[in-house]
């Protein structure tokens, strides 16, 4: 028997795995820049935000304390973590730390009331940038993402173009991330290609890995410390 | 299409939130000491108000919580919003 292997919802999409620039124009012009991080750790986490002895032991292994503020997420030590409801909560982590996180996981929660789902398989990862990403995202959200509403550090559970979807803001109006059910992906996929056209698309080619902001954080501090 | 403010995530179109139902409605204390007649009345009978009506929505495509919504079934404007366990309005009776 052979190995299973991963494959990307997307993997009718050759131009989704290798990337393509922006049609006839340098990708510098591109209006907006879409990709897919296949094969990331998606858990979900479920538990009682009030049950002190559970957020404790979420903090020791994620060294950082489960958010509670409704609509926000937030970043620890190669981790992203994101609120989907006051007992839930939506753990990111890149492709091949996805197993030990999943075991330190169970095994720092075993003796707590929570559960841990591995939905890795079930759901893939979108980006979205540029200066017309928010435009894009108005053809098929409710949403208001304009800066002074969604800033970064934003995210929520809502439709996009009548699909299931968890965004989450990763710079306010400019960068976003759209997670997808494995059935919806190529669906949604088109869909954002097609609404991205008008702005010149540049599609990246798939990385997986996460985004974390720590090292763009760091950038900045140099750049203010180095004025 | 209206707005619902949801009481985790705020002001979200009404396409988020799914329909749960009347609210307010109690179980019977005793069922074995019911009639068929309250019993049938329990489960199957609902009010179908022109006016204010006490209602479960869920936020389904977002945080997944039910929650109690007063809302006037002529004008759609929404009375109030209560998260499930607060104190539920007066005249919520059913049935």
């Amino acid at each position: 028997m052979s190995e299973p292997v991963m494959e990307s919802p997307l993997i009718g999409r050759p131009h989704s795995i290798q990337g393509q620039p922006a049609d006839g124009q340098s990708a510098a012009q591109s209006g907006v820049s879409l990709g897919e991080r296949p094969f990331l750790g998606h858990f979900s986490l479920r538990g009682k935000a009030d049950d002190e002895a559970l957020m404790a032991a979420c903090s020791r292994v994620f060294g950082i304390a489960l958010p509670k503020t409704p609509n926000t997420w937030v970043e620890g030590e190669g981790v992203v973590i994101g609120w989907m409801g006051p007992t839930e909560w939506l753990v990111l982590v890149a492709a091949e730390t996805r197993h030990e996180w999943l075991i330190s996981l169970r095994e720092a929660l075993a003796d707590q009331h929570a559960g841990v789902v591995d939905l890795s398989g079930g759901q893939t990862l979108i980006t979205l940038a540029g200066e017309h990403a928010r435009d894009v995202l108005a053809k098929g959200s409710t949403l208001d993402l304009h800066p002074r509403e969604a800033q970064a550090g934003f995210c929520t559970r809502s439709t996009l173009a009548k699909s299931a979807i968890f965004l989450r803001v990763v710079e306010a109006g400019e960068r976003f991330e759209i997670v997808v059910r494995r059935s919806f992906a190529d669906y949604l996929w088109q869909w954002l290609v097609d609404a991205s056209e008008e702005y010149g698309c540049e599609i990246l080619p798939a990385d997986a890995t996460l985004a974390l902001s720590a090292s763009a954080d760091n950038d900045f501090d140099e750049a203010v410390n180095a004025s | 299409m209206f707005q619902i403010d949801c009481p985790w995530c705020g002001p979200r179109d009404q396409q988020e939130f799914s329909y749960a139902g009347e609210g307010g409605i109690q179980r019977p204390q005793d069922p074995s000491a019911t009639t068929d007649a309250e019993w049938a009345d329990y489960l199957f009978m609902r009010r179908n108000p022109r006016g204010m009506h006490h209602e479960q929505w869920r936020h389904v495509h977002g945080c997944g919580q039910f929650f109690q919504v007063t809302r006037h079934t002529v004008t759609y404007r929404i009375e109030s919003i209560r998260r499930m366990g607060e104190s539920a309005a007066a005249g919520g009776e059913s049935s």
